[in-house]
């Protein structure tokens, strides 16, 4: 029987002892030299998992005050998330949106093809930056159609208001189905400047049509994610019996 | 013959973006199928390369095409008609096209479960699992890197399979232990010198990383797998 290689039985190590000790958002991981007695790896081992896991955001190294395991992280589950503020507020985290532009437009072939909107019909187009804890998360394009929602241009302080709210309260639509598609990319210069991260940083680029019963556009949204604050995690089924472990395991 | 006509209101890769979109969208350039190189673009549309590598850019970032080193760029299926999540759940698009998948096996051992494995497996952390390290390949070039732990309490003798020849999906079924779900995990995650040597990519680049538990019917764990894909190639989609 093979040995387990030192890289992975740190790596897995840690996984082990944050979900064995219930560790959450902001709790501080044990030193380094604490970690490899515990685990018995060596040094270089265990700063080869814990850069993996904070390179893919879990973890959070903080200069001169040790390791944490990532206070500001945003989890979208895709059968459970309804939209960023809900997200945020269930980890506990404090959401908070600013304003970059809106307009009307008149609904382009390209726009038409990807949100099902009516060629030359008209759209509302609302560019917002998330934050949580105040801290520039993703930017989100979102495109309505006049069609489905006349006047929604004008009527609200976009500034103040939640279009969700407004979808579902003002206008009666709600949504039913959907499709999220996520790639990978590179800021651009102007969304570095946003997000306040370095022009070519790695980025989610993320690609969401929403519908409802009778698959007519509610929304079409494009978003910039940076992914030390958002992750994503799937549940097509859940194990009730292993409910607690899964929950935490995803919210790491 | 198409040419770009600068209206002064769109930069001109802008434009070319548009007509390129157009023959996309449009089917003239079908999914699967390699597009002209950066050379013929400037030459047919009578503009510089820079203003196609631009133009480019653009479409391989909406996912609408691939570019693959050393073989071209290729059209991928637009994201509307793409693999439908037959599963649920997001799983890798597996954008096939006119393409084919191998699968080179990287590692294969038996070893003990530990404590992580048997917490995600639900088993005892001394129990054995089938360690496989397998490389997917699609036209001889790297897509994705996988690492399955696979319980062998419940597929014993397991390790005789040979995956390069039958999938997981298809072994589990064998057992009659067929894949009903899944939980899973996605990040980006920096990749090692070692991944982006396999994978053909700079060492230090970002790709995107699946960790899921698979499941049977009868909420079982099955297998516990870490991949990660090529970052040209990372790519997830859910439907609901």
């Amino acid at each position: 029987m093979d040995k387990i290689r030192a890289y992975e039985r740190a790596l897995e190590g840690v996984w082990n002892l944050m979900l064995v000790n219930e560790m959450e958002a902001g709790d501080k991981l044990p030193s380094e030299r604490v970690l490899c007695e515990l685990l018995e790896v060596s040094r270089t081992a265990l700063r080869g998992a814990l850069k993996q896991l904070t390179s893919s955001g879990v973890l959070v190294q903080m200069q001169g005050s040790g390791t944490y395991v990532n206070p500001n992280r945003v989890l979208h589950i895709f059968q459970k998330s309804h939209n960023f503020s809900s997200s945020s507020e269930a980890l506990g985290l404090t959401p908070s949106s600013s304003l970059i532009s809106i307009s009307t437009l008149v609904v382009s072939e390209k726009l038409a093809a990807r949100a099902n909107f009516r060629v030359g019909s008209k759209a509302f187009r609302l560019e917002r930056v998330r934050r949580i804890n105040d801290i520039p998360a993703l930017i989100e394009r979102a495109y309505i159609s006049l069609d489905t929602f006349p006047g929604i241009d004008q009527k609200y302080d976009w500034n103040q208001e939640s279009l969700y709210r407004v979808i579902n309260e003002e206008y009666g639509i709600f949504i039913k189905h959907g499709k999220e598609r996520i790639s990978l990319s590179k800021s651009n210069r102007e969304e570095s400047k946003l997000l306040n991260i370095e022009e070519g940083t790695s980025v989610i680029f993320q690609r969401a049509i929403a519908q409802t019963d009778d698959l007519i556009t509610v929304e079409f949204v494009e978003s910039v994610i940076v992914p030390q604050f958002y992750h994503f995690a799937s549940a097509s089924g859940f194990p009730l019996h292993r409910k607690e472990l899964i929950e935490s395991w995803m919210r790491l | 013959m198409d040419e770009i006509v600068n209206t002064k209101s769109k930069p001109l890769y802008q434009e070319l973006y548009d007509v390129l979109l157009e023959r996309i969208e449009r089917r003239f350039y079908t999914a699967g199928s390699k597009l002209p190189t950066e050379y013929e673009l400037a030459d047919e549309f009578n503009t510089t390369r820079i203003t196609v590598r631009n133009a480019l850019d653009i479409l391989e970032r909406e996912g609408l095409i691939r570019r693959i080193q050393g073989k071209g760029t290729f059209v991928a299926q637009s994201w509307n008609e793409g693999a439908l999540d037959v599963r649920g759940g997001f799983r890798e698009l597996v954008r096939q096209g006119r393409e084919t998948p191998s699968v080179r096996i990287l590692e294969h051992a038996l070893r003990s479960a530990g404590s992580f494995i048997a917490l995600m497996l639900d088993i005892q952390p001394e129990d054995t699992v089938l360690y496989v390290r397998r490389l997917n390949l699609v036209n001889d070039e790297p897509v994705s890197i996988h690492s399955t732990y696979i319980r062998t309490d419940i597929f014993p003798s397991v390790e005789e399979i040979d995956f390069s020849v039958f999938s997981m999906y298809e072994t589990y079924s064998m057992y009659e232990h067929s894949y009903a779900y899944a939980n899973q995990k996605l990040s980006v995650v920096e990749l090692s010198a070692h991944d982006a040597q396999l994978l053909n990519v700079h060492a230090g680049d970002s790709t995107l990383m699946i960790e899921e538990i698979t499941y049977d019917s009868q909420d079982l764990p099955l297998e516990f797998v870490r991949s990660i894909s090529s970052p040209s190639h990372a790519g997830f989609l859910h439907t609901y």
